[in-house]
C-alpha cells in the first residue's frame, strides 16, 4: 500500500464514519457517563415500603415514617400520626437512616490485643464476656443511656443476679423520677402543654433538646397561629437566648441552674398573695420557701428582678390552665431540686392531673423478674460512682456501658474517662466508635434502632402513656446484633434463667402486660393511655437549701445543647454537618461581661473550671445575660468520625458535679468559671 | 477503490461491530413466562404492576407476593423450581433486570402517566413465554430491549423499537406533543 492508497482509503473510512452511529453515539454516551459516574452510591429500583418507628437516637422517642427499598433505608420523613411528633421531626430522629452507614460505626465485635482493637467472633466475644462475668461476680456494673427500652429490665434482671450494680445515664429521666420519688410519687413525669394557656419554663430548654421537644414544638405553633392571636402564653426563664427563648412570648434573664430557686421564689410570691396546696407537707415547704426564697434574695442570687418575679406569680395566678415546666438548661445536672420546686409550685397551681398540667403517667409492669422497678433503676447516682472508681475508692471488675459515652458526655469528662480506664474490664455496647468504646476491651456493636427489636415507653415529659415498638425494618448494615439478645444469650452460657429466649419475647409480653396490640404495634401503631397515677405530694423537702455553685470563678458556665449538634450519646451527624463552620468552639457572651473579663470578639481564650479547663474563641452577642459564659455541648470530640473529631472543644469537662446527700443525686448545672486569654 | 473499501469496512464496523461492543446482552435471571401466567393462570396484568395508594408503584412483584402460589411446583418447568429452591426458600428477592432503568437524577411518575398505554414505554411482554434479551450500554449503564438505529428522530435508538432506558428528548417530545411542561423541574427535582 502506497501513500496515495493509505489516504484514499482514510478518506473513505473518514466520509463512511460520518454516517455510523460511532461519532454521534460516542459522543453522546460520554456525556451521560461523565454525568452519571458509576462509582456513585444508586437508589435501589425496588418498590418503596414505608414504615412508622420510633426514633431511639431522638430522647424524645419521635415518630418517624422511614422509607425503604428491598431493605434498604433510602428516606426518612416525620410521622403525621405519631402523638410525640405529629408532624415534627428533630434533627436526631432525621439522623437514623444517615448514621447507619457512618464511617463510625462498629462494624463487628472487637477485643483489645497488645495491637489494639481486633475482631473477633461473637460466640467467642460471647464466651469471653460470659467468663469475665462469671469471675467479677458481685462486682460488676452496667450503665444504660437508654430512657425509654424495655432492654434496660434484661440489664438490671441480669445485674441483679450477678449482685452488680445497674446505673442509668444522668438525665432529665432520672431527675424526674428522683423527684417523683423525694415526694411520695411514682411513675413518668409528663407535661400537658397542649392543653396549658400558660407555659413557664424554668431553665427546660422545651422546643429544642428537652422533654419531648419536636411534640411541644408543634403545640406551641398551634397555640401561636400565624396572624392570629396566641391562644398560650410561652415564657422562658433561663440565661440564654437559645430556640426555645428566641420563639416564646417572653425571655427572662435568669442565671444557669437556678430553676429550682426561680420556682420556689414564685411559691413564695403566690403564698404572698394567698395561695396553698392540696398537699402533705406544706408547713415545712412554707416555712422554708418563706426564709431562704424572698423575692429580693431570688433577684440576688438569680438575677430574676423581684417586681418580674411577682409579675409572673400573678400572671401564673390569673392563668386558666398554668404549667410550669423545669429543668437543666442542657439536660443533664438538674438534681432532683428543680423538677421537686416545679411540681410544689404545679402543686399550688392546682396543676397536678388536670387537663394541661402535670400527669403522673403510671410505671409500665415490668416483665423479666429481678428488674425491679423504674424507680428503682434509676435510684443509683452515676457520677459519684464513676469518681470513686477514677480514685481507685470503688472497683468494677466489669464495667458494660449500653447507649451511652460516660467518657465524653459526663462532668469532668476526663476523670469519667480514667474511671473506664480503671476497671477491670470494660465492654462497651456502642453502634459507633467513642470514646467510651475506644477505651474498651470489649465492644460488642449494638444494632440500630432501623436493624433491631426495640421499644419506647413514655420518654420524660410526654403528654400521657406511650407505648412505640420497634421491628427490624432493614437489613443490618453490618455484623451487629441486639445488646438485650446478647446479654440474653450471655445469662445463659452463665446459667441464668432471666426467663426469656430472645429480646422479641420480652417485648411481646411487655405489649401484653399493657393491654396494646401486638400486631398493630408491629405494623407502627402507638399505643396510649390517658391513665394517671394519684399524687398527693409531701413538700416538706421541697424547699430545703440546694447545694451551692460547683467552682469560684467569676462567669457562671451556660452549657448549651442543640440536637443538629448531637446529644450525650451521639456526635454531630453527618447531615447536620454543614451547621457547623470552621473548626473552632465559640463560646458566647455579651458586650459587657467581654468588657469586664477583658476578652474580644474572635479571641482565643481558656475557660477554666472546677473540672478543668477548655479552649475557644469568643463570640460577642446579646443574646447572653450578664454575667454568663455560654458554650454549645458536643463538640472536642476525640472519637467518632471526620464529621465530627477535631471540632472545638468539650465543654463537659469543665464541669464538676456536687453532691446533693438529701437528694441521692448530684448536681453540675450551676458552674462557675474562670476566663483567660489562651 | 481504496476509498471505496475504507468507506465500506467503516460502515460495517459502525453499523455491526460497534453496537456488538457498546452493549452487553445478559438474560434475566429467571425464564419468566408471562403467557403461562396471563393465558393459563388467567391472572391480569394489574395483579401483579399496579399503583400504591400513595401513587408510587410497584413494579415488580416480591419474591413474597410470588410465593403466595409458588411455596410449591406447581407445574414440571425446571425455572419454576429453580425459583422456588433459590428465591423463595432462601427469603431472596430475584435481581430482575430492567428494561428501562431511568437514571437518578430523573423523577418519573407512574401515577402521573396512568393514562397512557404500558406499551407506550416498556416492551409489550405480556404475550411473551421468554423475556426478551437485556441490553446494557457498558458505558452508560442504560439499558435497551433491542439496539436498532433509525435515521429522523435523533441519532441513537428507535425508542419504537427499543423501549429501553429514555433519553430526555423522548420525554420532551412526548410532552409537547400532548401538551404538557417541559420546565426542567418537571422531571428533575
Amino acid at each position: 500500500m502506497n501513500r496515495r492508497t493509505f489516504l484514499s482509503f482514510a478518506a473513505g473510512a473518514g466520509a463512511g464514519l460520518m454516517i455510523t452511529p460511532i461519532p454521534w453515539k460516542l459522543t453522546d454516551d460520554i456525556s451521560i457517563w461523565t454525568q452519571n459516574w458509576k462509582w456513585n452510591p444508586k437508589v435501589p429500583k425496588r418498590n418503596v415500603f414505608f414504615a412508622e418507628m420510633a426514633s431511639k437516637l431522638d430522647p424524645a422517642g419521635t415518630g418517624v415514617r422511614v422509607a425503604l427499598v428491598d431493605g434498604v433505608p433510602v428516606g426518612l420523613a416525620s410521622s403525621q400520626d405519631h402523638p410525640l411528633s405529629g408532624g415534627g421531626v428533630s434533627a436526631l430522629a432525621a439522623a437514623e437512616v444517615g448514621l447507619l452507614m457512618s464511617p463510625a460505626r462498629v462494624r463487628q465485635p472487637l477485643v483489645r490485643t497488645e495491637a489494639g482493637l481486633a475482631p473477633i467472633s461473637w460466640s467467642d466475644a460471647e464466651a469471653l464476656l460470659a467468663e469475665k462475668l462469671g469471675r467479677a461476680e458481685g462486682d460488676v456494673a452496667m450503665i444504660s443511656g437508654d430512657d425509654t427500652g424495655t432492654a434496660n429490665e434484661v440489664f438490671a434482671a441480669l445485674m441483679h443476679r450477678l449482685s452488680g450494680s445497674f446505673y442509668m445515664m444522668p438525665g432529665e429521666a432520672q431527675s424526674a423520677h428522683k423527684a417523683l420519688e423525694k415526694l411520695g410519687g411514682e411513675g413518668h413525669l409528663a407535661y400537658d402543654i397542649e392543653g396549658a394557656d400558660y407555659v413557664l419554663l424554668l431553665g427546660a430548654d422545651a422546643l429544642e433538646s428537652s422533654g419531648t421537644a419536636v411534640r411541644n414544638a408543634r403545640a406551641f405553633s398551634q397555640s401561636h397561629p400565624s396572624g392570629q392571636p396566641a391562644t398560650a402564653k410561652y415564657v422562658y426563664a433561663g440565661p440564654v437566648l437559645n430556640n426555645t427563648a428566641v420563639v416564646c412570648d417572653q425571655w427572662i434573664q435568669a442565671r444557669p441552674g437556678a430553676a429550682a430557686s426561680v420556682a420556689l421564689g414564685l411559691a413564695h410570691a403566690l403564698m404572698e398573695r394567698g395561695a396553698t396546696a392540696r398537699a402533705n407537707g406544706l408547713d415545712a415547704f412554707r416555712r422554708d420557701v418563706a426564709a431562704n426564697y424572698s423575692p429580693a434574695r431570688i433577684e440576688r442570687e438569680t438575677g430574676v428582678r423581684a417586681d418580674t418575679l411577682r409579675k409572673l406569680a400573678a400572671e401564673l395566678a390569673a392563668a386558666k390552665r398554668p404549667l410550669v415546666i423545669a429543668g437543666s438548661e442542657f439536660g443533664q445536672g438538674a438534681g432532683a431540686r428543680a423538677l421537686m420546686a416545679a411540681l410544689g409550685l404545679n402543686a399550688m397551681l392546682g396543676r397536678i392531673n388536670v387537663a394541661g398540667g402535670v400527669k403522673i403517667v403510671p410505671e409500665a409492669p415490668a416483665v423479666v423478674q429481678g428488674a425491679g422497678s423504674a424507680a428503682s433503676r434509676y435510684s443509683a447516682d452515676l457520677v459519684p460512682f464513676l469518681k470513686k472508681l477514677a480514685e481507685g475508692k470503688a472497683s468494677a471488675g466489669v464495667l458494660m456501658v449500653y447507649d451511652a459515652n460516660p467518657a465524653y458526655a459526663l462532668p469532668q469528662a476526663e476523670l469519667m474517662a480514667q474511671a473506664v480506664r480503671r476497671a477491670g474490664f470494660t465492654v462497651s455496647f456502642s453502634s459507633f466508635m467513642d470514646e467510651t468504646a475506644e477505651l474498651a476491651d470489649l465492644v460488642l456493636p449494638s444494632s440500630m434502632a432501623l436493624e433491631r427489636y426495640d421499644d419506647v415507653y413514655t420518654p420524660y415529659g410526654a403528654g400521657q402513656a406511650v407505648y412505640s415498638l420497634n421491628r427490624p425494618l432493614a437489613r443490618p448494615a453490618f455484623d451487629t446484633r441486639a445488646t438485650a439478645d446478647v446479654l440474653l444469650s450471655v445469662a445463659r452460657r452463665l446459667d441464668i434463667d432471666l426467663g426469656y429466649l430472645a429480646f422479641k419475647d420480652v417485648l411481646r409480653a411487655k405489649a401484653e402486660a399493657l393491654g396494646a396490640d401486638w400486631k398493630a404495634l408491629g405494623r407502627g401503631a402507638v399505643w396510649t393511655s390517658a391513665a394517671t397515677t394519684e399524687l398527693v405530694p409531701d413538700l416538706s423537702a421541697a424547699a430545703a437549701p440546694a447545694p451551692r455553685a460547683q467552682g469560684e470563678g467569676l462567669l457562671a458556665l451556660a452549657p448549651v445543647a442543640k440536637h443538629n449538634l448531637g446529644s450525650a450519646k451521639v456526635a454531630l451527624p453527618p447531615l447536620c454537618a454543614a451547621t457547623v463552620r470552621g473548626s473552632d468552639l465559640m463560646v458566647q457572651m455579651n458586650a459587657k461581661t467581654a468588657r469586664q473579663s477583658g476578652v474580644a470578639e474572635g479571641q482565643a481564650v481558656r475557660l477554666s473550671g472546677p473540672g478543668g479547663e477548655m479552649t475557644a474563641r469568643v463570640h460577642i452577642t446579646e443574646k447572653v445575660m450578664t454575667g454568663v459564659v455560654a458554650a454549645p455541648l458536643g463538640f472536642g470530640h476525640t472519637a467518632w468520625d471526620e464529621y465530627s473529631r477535631g471540632l472545638g472543644d468539650n465543654a463537659y469537662k469543665v464541669l464538676a458535679a456536687a453532691d446533693d446527700p438529701e437528694t441521692g443525686l448530684s448536681v453540675w448545672s450551676d458552674t462557675r468559671v474562670n476566663i483567660a486569654t489562651a | 477503490m481504496p476509498f471505496f473499501i475504507g468507506f465500506v469496512a467503516i460502515l460495517l464496523v459502525g453499523w455491526w461491530w460497534f453496537p456488538r461492543v457498546l452493549f452487553s446482552v445478559e438474560q434475566q435471571p429467571l425464564r419468566f413466562s408471562h403467557l403461562v401466567h396471563v393465558d393459563d393462570a388467567g391472572m391480569a396484568c394489574e395483579d401483579c404492576h399496579y399503583l400504591n395508594e400513595d401513587g408510587s408503584f410497584s413494579g415488580l412483584p416480591s419474591t413474597e407476593s410470588c410465593a403466595e402460589c409458588h411455596t410449591e411446583a406447581m407445574g414440571e418447568d425446571p425455572e419454576e423450581q429453580r425459583f422456588i429452591d433459590e428465591y423463595v426458600n432462601e427469603g431472596k428477592e430475584v435481581p430482575w433486570l430492567i428494561y428501562q432503568d431511568q437514571p437518578d437524577n430523573v423523577f418519573f411518575s407512574h401515577a402521573a402517566h396512568a393514562a397512557q398505554d404500558c406499551t407506550t414505554c416498556h416492551p409489550d411482554v405480556g404475550g411473551s413465554d421468554t423475556p426478551p434479551l437485556h441490553y446494557r450500554n457498558k458505558l452508560t449503564d442504560y439499558s435497551n430491549g433491542g439496539y436498532r438505529i433509525v435515521f429522523g428522530r435523533g441519532v441513537g435508538v428507535d425508542p419504537a423499537y427499543s423501549r429501553g432506558t429514555m433519553k430526555m428528548w423522548e420525554c420532551e417530545r412526548c410532552h409537547a406533543e400532548n401538551g404538557q411542561s417541559n420546565a426542567c423541574y418537571v422531571c428533575h427535582r
